[in-house]
């Protein structure tokens, strides 16, 4: 856990000094008193920023000031302020983020294109005049007191701000933009300029500042307000810049410059109440420049998302109740993609649509009237698969379809982070799961919906085929790899490898892809599940994201497990009831930074059900549960033998059990491994179709670990199904809750096929080496 | 690679002397005899393939020699599925595609399998190589002879008379492979080519301004090798058959031999290797194309027969190559009747004076007379 500061008790001791009475007068004057009273539903601690920045060409070097008005909406007086300076994280290899990620973002080792943020001056400002206490600045490491990280800064204040209260700070910065290598930075012209500038952290009532430094594994958390940002930027990027909220001037600026503005919310949105009743806020403010984007507008329009899939409306219009207005606003979308992927445009902007829609229509409506998709340049991908208010960044990669899911999968995913995350504001490194986990459950959701199973696709020379290879041409070890002409030693450890074929032209011969691929698709939804099961029970799901086992710990607790664990829960507590207690949740904490607990009790709450005990188990456990059915079918025979009569005398009885004669004694039993008990639906069918529904309780589950079904019917069984409908994802191993009696003969016939057809062909190519 | 090998004794020792290193004296097989019709160019690829498909028996046992690998390597994947879909999915639920939960579910099964499926393919890879380069030697020998029938028999005793010359044949195909790939993936592609000609910086396709450009330039390498590769399979090709129609044993000797005659009449010597790609191109993009429609479409409902269809044409697409593998020898016959001299020897006769059965006289060497 962060090393949370105490929030009363700190003082300034570098005011301490001669003259400190004129200074503690005068920083009380500084202080703006206007009392505030935090009222329901308004964010936590009210912050707004004026940034004016200038990009020095060549270099990358910003230079920025700052205005932050900050209320301090706590129960505490406050006396220091805690910044981020996130892209410190890039500065050099020492860092908390670089040390854990063992030097390397995204699979390359950082050596070149170092950032970093350099803090000028910091001023507090009232309308008697400006204190300067830069002098006060203390680097911080709350996580792991790595004296090389400085990501997070404090100042001290003359004195304790009092709840309700508002000051403004003036800070003037410089930012080095790092080589982009992991969300932040630029390559070649393009830029994704994000956690760019000084950003308050959040300060907790009786926590105090919450302002952990940027490891590796988390992402950010700040509080709601207004930014009103200007650029000053090189001419080149005139038309070609676009940041969160609205732009709302460009013009030229001499020859060689160019200044925009942008403002996030937009006037417009910030003077008006979302469905919700509150005002449309923002935590976040980035941007993105291009000289070679193409920029192109669409706008979400709903009325034809509703007649597309008028069933969806009319089912979340009844789970919700007839009062409820579940219709959402248009949404302009600009599509800035580069332009060799001019072409995918309207995909991206499709695809966005389609998560304002569904995730608009299950959780309450995107309040802002713009939003921003950007497509990284060749190279900047590493920015990819971003979110931040009102803007995030997809990815793609040329010659791709819709069921590809490139760029649908990314751009529904970052689109979908505008609800879990832009509008529900949850502590991201202390509960990624809240948002990330969220979103992988909805993005599955409108995917599946939208585009169907995604379709796997195999690459020869950077073009896609349908179709997987189901198994390898060769393997094997040393031996085998040397005679087959992949790995042949010579001299020292050195080799040749003549026929390890690296040309995707020479591949494609061999493989005959047409011929020899298999078909592959996913559920996205059955997808989330294949994640979660690399990593089922090794840590909580609610676990701060530094403190994971290690990466792929926080990546299945954060992505999958999550989706998988409210996946199951919607098909426990049934979709409608699961609705509502979304809904509940993602109204009720707008503009807030909610806790797991909140969740928990709000869905509750909107659900009107108490599944506490869920959700301690699934997300404050590491149980698991695996189900599996057996089934027996005698013929009941004529009994044989000889049977005692009521004189005690041992006769033959063929009479003796006659009615059951011919009927078949069927057993279905079913057992459970793992510790969770979790009640699931079990199906019996009869060859004439008769079906029976039973469940098997949670308490019968508690009581023991299986449980047998009998019947003696004239009908034999021809299936039985523990989760026939397949709403249990959490299930470790579904193949073993079906039964069916008759087998499949062509599946079996079917896949050796595709394995001779590829083996055929790559034996044909290796017979051709030869001669 | 030995130059100077003869395992078989001239008979005839004062013309067997004048023999180069590296031939066989010409009594020791007939005289290589061509095909009748024998053409060259375009035509030449359709005689080749017309005489290929006629020899029914050979393309079917070689084409066979895949398939049958093939079947065995299955029967694992078969017995697999039969084990684990059998009754415990719904039929036609795997049909399709193998969905995610059985993916999933079965994961490590499926990875082991791939494992012992990669060991079995190893192995039959050596073993189809081998095979293969048995096959070279029969097809030449059948095309080299008369058509007189007993084609099987004459097909196993060629592939086993030039089996070890052409075992070093492949030895020369993988070194230079391994070149190629030396050249156009090593060290001196990046720094001459990436950065010097096209000034990609460290050869990183990442620092490229597009992924079009990165895609353009893969196709570049990537065609490279194709074509290198290309090359050396028709290198192969005609020093097999030069090996073959002159009876030579210098793999060495002739592989140079070979490089410069490509080099002098690439027209006449590519032209029938390049339409017999095309012809073996455009029908596996024709089958590729059916088959492709039919397997995207199998769904729940599909029966057996879909299967049996799927396979068939991975059949006839694996003799078509056999066939069109085969058709390259046949037409490397035919330019090489045409471009090579059938016995690069000096003419014993042509110093001296004299006929056969009687004395022969060295001319123009004045210590030699004649006594009356």
């Amino acid at each position: 856990m962060p090393m949370l500061r105490p929030s009363v008790g700190r003082r300034a001791v570098a005011l301490l000094a001669p003259g400190v009475l004129t200074l503690l007068v005068l920083a009380s004057a500084l202080l703006d008193l206007r009392a505030q009273d935090p009222t329901a539903g308004a964010p936590d601690n009210p912050v707004d920023y004026e940034i004016t920045a200038r990009l020095e060409d060549g270099t990358r070097i910003l230079h920025g000031t700052e205005k932050i008005t900050w209320t301090n909406g706590s129960t505490d007086g406050v006396s220091d302020l805690w910044f981020h300076t996130y892209l410190n994280a890039f500065a050099n290899s020492e860092s908390t983020h670089l040390q854990g990620s063992n030097g390397r973002l995204r699979g390359v080792r950082i050596t070149e294109g170092w950032g970093w943020q350099r803090i000028r001056s910091v001023t507090l400002v009232g309308p008697e005049g400006q204190l300067d206490i830069t002098d006060t600045l203390q680097w911080r490491q709350p996580d792991d007191d790595n004296a090389e990280d400085r990501t997070v800064f404090s100042v001290d204040l003359p004195r304790a701000v009092q709840p309700g209260e508002t000051i403004r700070v003036d800070v003037e910065w410089e930012s080095q933009l790092p080589r982009v290598r992991r969300r932040t930075g630029y390559k070649d012209d393009f830029m994704l300029v994000a956690q760019w500038f000084p950003k308050l952290g959040v300060y907790e009532s009786g926590k105090g500042w919450n302002c952990h430094q940027f490891h590796s594994t988390t992402e950010f958390y700040a509080d709601y307000g207004t930014y009103s940002v200007t650029l000053d930027l090189p001419a080149r990027y005139e038309g070609k810049v676009q940041g969160s909220g609205v732009k709302v001037l460009e013009h030229k600026s001499g020859t060689d410059r160019v200044r925009v503005k942008f403002e996030a919310p937009s006037q417009e949105d910030r003077a008006s109440l979302d469905r919700t009743g509150k005002a449309p806020r923002v935590h976040d403010f980035t941007w993105t420049a291009d000289s070679k984007f193409v920029v192109q507008e669409f706008t979400f329009v709903y009325d034809e998302w509703r007649e597309e899939y008028a069933d969806e409306v009319n089912f979340v219009q009844g789970a919700l109740g007839a009062d409820k207005d579940v219709s959402l606003r248009n949404v302009r979308v600009t599509v800035m993609v580069q332009p060799e992927r001019a072409d995918q445009a309207f995909r991206h902007f499709h695809a966005t649509a389609a998560a304002l829609f569904f995730y608009g229509l299950w959780f309450g409506e995107y309040p802002y009237d713009h939003v921003t998709v950007v497509d990284p340049a060749w190279g900047g991908r590493a920015a990819g698969g971003m979110e931040y208010p009102t803007i995030f960044t997809a990815g793609t990669e040329l010659g791709t379809e819709p069921d590809m899911y490139v760029p649908e999968s990314v751009t529904v995913h970052e689109a979908g982070h505008q609800f879990f995350y832009g509008l529900v504001g949850n502590n991201e490194p202390e509960s990624a799961w809240l948002d990330e986990g969220f979103n992988s459950y909805a993005d599955s959701e409108v995917l599946w919906r939208t585009y169907g199973p995604e379709r796997d696709s195999t690459k020869y020379a950077r073009v896609h085929h349908y179709g997987v290879t189901l198994t390898p041409v060769t393997g094997g070890g040393d031996i085998l790899r040397a005679l087959t002409g992949r790995d042949i030693p010579y001299w020292k450890g050195r080799s040749i490898a003549p026929l390890e074929l690296r040309s995707g032209f020479l591949k494609w011969w061999r493989d005959m892809p047409l011929m020899t691929l298999s078909p592959q698709a996913s559920d996205p939804r059955w997808a989330d599940r294949g994640g979660y099961l690399r990593d089922p029970n090794v840590d909580p799901i609610d676990t701060p994201a530094w403190q994971y086992r290690d990466n792929n710990s926080y990546r299945t607790n954060s992505y999958p497990r999550p989706a998988v664990a409210l996946r199951s829960l919607e098909g426990m507590v049934g979709r409608d009831t699961f609705l509502r207690g979304m809904r509940h949740y993602s109204e009720t904490w707008r503009y807030e930074h909610p806790t797991p607990d909140d969740f928990f009790q709000a869905f509750n709450v909107g659900a009107d059900v108490d599944v506490s005990w869920y959700f301690d188990e699934l997300f404050r456990g590491t149980g698991t549960v695996d189900w599996s059915v057996a089934v027996r079918q005698n013929e009941v025979n004529k009994p044989r033998g000889l049977f005692q009569d009521e004189s005690g005398a041992w006769v033959e009885d063929p009479d003796r059990s006659k009615a059951a004669v011919g009927m078949i004694d069927s057993e279905v039993v079913l057992m459970r491994e793992g510790e969770l008990c979790l009640p699931v639906h079990v199906r019996v069918t009869f060859e004439d179709g008769t079906v029976e529904d039973f469940l098997w309780t949670r308490e019968e589950q508690q009581a023991a670990r299986w449980k047998r079904l009998e019947f003696q019917r004239s009908q034999r069984i021809v299936a039985a199904q523990i989760d026939p409908d397949r709403k249990w994802y959490i299930d470790t191993d579904m193949s073993n809750n079906q039964w069916f009696a008759e087998r499949d003969e062509v599946a079996p016939a079917r896949w050796g096929e595709r394995v001779f057809s590829r083996l055929s062909f790559a034996l044909q190519f290796s017979m051709s080496i030869g001669g | 690679m030995s130059d100077e090998i003869h395992d078989e004794a001239p008979a005839q020792e004062p013309i067997a002397k004048y023999i180069p290193p590296g031939y066989e004296a010409a009594h020791s097989d007939p005289a290589p005899t061509l095909e009748p019709d024998g053409e060259r160019g375009g035509w030449a690829s359709w005689t080749a393939l017309r005489v290929t498909l006629g020899r029914v028996p050979l393309w079917f046992l070689v084409g066979c020699v895949p398939l049958v690998f093939g079947v065995i390597a299955a029967q694992g994947w078969v017995s697999f599925f039969e084990r684990n879909i059998g009754g415990a999915y719904a039929p036609g639920e795997q049909l399709g595609w193998l969905t995610a939960p059985f993916r999933t579910d079965h994961a490590a099964g499926l990875g082991e399998l791939r494992a012992a499926t990669g060991i079995m393919a190893a192995v039959m890879t050596v073993l189809a190589m081998l095979i293969g380069v048995f096959c070279a030697g029969g097809w030449l020998q059948v095309f080299l002879e008369r058509t007189s029938g007993h084609s099987v028999d004459r097909f196993f005793h060629g592939g086993a008379r030039y089996f070890w010359r052409f075992f070093r044949v492949l030895i020369g195909v993988l070194l230079f492979l391994a070149l190629g790939k030396y050249l156009i993936y090593g060290d001196l592609w990046s720094t001459y080519v990436w950065e010097g000609l096209f000034e990609v910086k460290g050869a990183n396709f990442e620092n490229l301004q597009s992924e079009a450009t990165a895609r353009r330039l893969t196709w570049l390498q990537d065609g490279t090798m194709a074509l290198w590769f290309a090359g050396v399979m028709v290198w192969a090709d005609y020093l097999r058959t030069r090996l073959a129609f002159l009876g030579s044993r210098s793999v060495l000797w002739q592989g140079i031999a070979t490089f410069f005659m490509l080099l002098v009449r690439p027209i006449t010597t590519l032209r029938p290797m390049l339409v017999l790609l095309v012809f073996e191109l455009l029908v596996l993009v024709g089958l590729g194309w059916l088959s492709a429609g039919i397997n995207h479409g199998v769904d729940a409902g599909t029966g057996m027969a879909t299967v049996w269809l799927l396979a068939g044409l991975s059949v006839l697409g694996v003799f078509w190559k056999a066939i069109v593998n085969a058709a390259r020898y046949h037409a490397a016959v035919q330019v090489v009747r045409v471009v090579v001299e059938p016995l690069g020897v000096e003419d014993p006769w042509e110093n001296t004076v004299g006929g056969p059965g009687g004395p022969r006289y060295p001319v123009g060497q004045e210590e030699y007379a004649v006594s009356i």
